[in-house]
């Protein structure tokens, strides 16, 4: 294997990493903001790229297009979610919450499986299957769409939590809830708006994830599973952790592929979960907001 | 301008708070006096509507207000300031005193209140791209005031604003309390060791195990001997 061969693999799990960020962020957002680890995150991702399946064999328009329905769907969602079930439990402790999260998780697999079957789906159109040559080398199109995304959407949220006044109270909240409570602050309100933030980046990450690998209904746990390694790693709640969280998992993943082959590529990437945990117990970028 | 009547606040089944009757008059500068745990910040927080009353009454400005939100109160114009400053230590200074708006009026015209703000606390001005968790004590009971006054309240009740700081720095907090009295706004001071907030303020209330059982001029009660021994220091 030559030279450029190996650098097109880095360049390629970057790409890849990008994507993986984009999945980590809807559950960066809920852990940060309300403090509960959703177990059914990849399953609203994989509901997000049904929905998506859905509008873009109806409307016979792009997948990138589907978005402009679906995002807003998954934010409603994501509010009621919120709203109705996970704002209720949370004064009950750290459990709830999660168990609730769990209970749901199935919910949607099987609502799934009974909407669409257990057929094998994908979003992809033909033109992200084209080869691009970019200074000699092959980046995957749909690699390249997750990576440029994954960009795009941390840029917003940063802007986001910087800017706007309920960004500020979504940081402010998990800081200090009574402080926040105290200068007129509901945090039930902005745990409602962060939940509906969240689900809106699950549904970008659901419909790049759908583009990229063909899903089912039960796809769902293994994107929570991963989401969970690069949130960890990149440490709890930070966004920017989330994302150096998401290249390196990208990366582990490719390079795990080249030297130990396929069959061992994912446990590599968790080997380096620990080892990264072990020399930083908190994270990358853990204790902040 | 505040006024309590009778009030009873319980905590579950326990009764905190008995029987408070108080008044505060615009302009004036009250002192609450209690030592730990008499319920001072449960008063506090009942005026805020942090936490409902079984029993009787809170009148701000001819308005019954207890049993409305906190966002609600801080519309009306009553503000407070934390016990133990609670800041957004995660957060700069601007972004500290622009949340101190969240839920007010002024939030629409937060460079009237940002420059307001700013020539009461000169230093918070050149400071305010840092993170608040990075400055001293002092600087950060600056701030947490600075806070409670972006929402331009009418009422600014401030739960022990000299709690952990070095006496040279209280004097300098006090000061700043008398110039927000100066600018038209109405004080409640809450405070355990009292010399400072009695010297600054009109009147006084003591509260012990949930109750008042001395209030009076400010002179007053600095003769008042239980005062003297119980929250002054004096043997």
């Amino acid at each position: 294997m030559d030279i450029l061969s190996f650098v097109n693999l880095i360049f390629n799990g970057l790409l890849l990493g990008g994507l993986f960020a984009l999945t980590a962020f809807g559950l960066s957002v809920f852990a940060g903001i309300m403090r509960v680890i959703n177990i059914a995150h990849g399953d609203f991702a994989i509901l997000a790229a049904y929905l998506a399946f859905s509008i873009i064999d109806f409307l016979k328009i792009d997948p990138f297009l589907s978005l402009l329905i679906v995002a807003p769907i998954m934010f409603v969602i994501g509010y009621l979610f919120q709203k109705f079930t996970i704002n209720r439990v949370l004064p009950m402790g750290a459990n709830q919450p999660v168990l609730v999260t769990f209970a749901l998780s199935i919910v949607i697999q099987n609502l799934l499986l009974l909407l669409f079957t257990a057929d094998a789906r994908s979003l992809i159109t033909p033109y992200l299957l084209t080869n691009i040559e970019l200074f000699g080398l092959n980046p995957s199109p749909r690699y390249a769409a997750g990576f440029i995304s994954a960009l795009i959407v941390f840029a917003a949220i940063f802007i986001f939590f910087k800017k706007t006044y309920l960004g500020k109270a979504m940081r402010a909240v998990p800081f200090d809830s009574e402080a926040a409570k105290m200068i007129g602050i509901k945090s039930d309100v902005v745990y409602n708006y962060a939940a509906g933030l969240a689900m809106l980046v699950v549904a970008i990450a659901g419909v790049l994830l759908g583009i990229t690998f063909t899903f089912y209904p039960d796809t769902g746990p293994v994107y929570v599973l991963l989401s969970f390694g690069v949130v960890v790693m990149g440490g709890l709640g930070s966004l920017k952790g989330s994302l150096v969280g998401g290249f390196i998992m990208g990366e582990a993943l490719v390079l795990g592929g080249f030297f130990f082959g396929s069959r061992f590529q994912l446990m590599f990437c968790y080997l380096v979960i620990l080892i990264i945990l072990y020399i930083k117990p908190q994270g990358l970028f853990g204790g902040r907001v | 301008m505040l006024e309590i009547n009778s009030l009873n606040v319980f905590y579950g089944d326990l009764q905190v708070l008995w029987d408070i009757s108080l008044k505060v008059d615009k302009g004036e500068t009250a002192t609450l006096i209690g030592s730990n745990g008499a319920g001072k910040t449960t008063l506090c927080k009942t005026i805020i509507g942090a936490l409902p009353p079984k029993t009787g009454s809170i009148t701000f400005m001819g308005k019954r207000i207890d049993k409305l939100s906190i966002p609600d109160i801080i519309r009306l114009g009553i503000t407070i300031v934390p016990e133990g400053r609670r800041l957004f230590g995660n957060m700069t200074v601007m972004e500290n005193l622009e949340l101190g708006a969240y839920a007010s009026e002024t939030r629409k015209k937060i460079d009237d209140a940002l420059e307001w703000v700013f020539n009461l606390f000169p230093v918070l001005r050149e400071r305010q791209n840092q993170l608040a968790g990075c400055m001293s004590g002092g600087e950060q009971q600056m701030l947490a005031i600075a806070r409670g006054l972006m929402s331009k309240p009418k009422f600014l009740i401030l739960d022990e604003p000299s709690l952990g700081l070095a006496p040279k720095i209280v004097t300098k907090v006090y000061e700043v309390i008398e110039r927000i009295r100066d600018e038209g706004v109405t004080v409640l001071l809450v405070e355990q060791y009292a010399g400072h907030a009695l010297e600054n303020s009109d009147k006084g209330f003591v509260l012990e195990n949930g109750k008042i059982v001395i209030e009076g001029p400010s002179e007053k009660l600095l003769k008042d001997e239980r005062v003297r021994k119980a929250y002054l220091g004096e043997e």
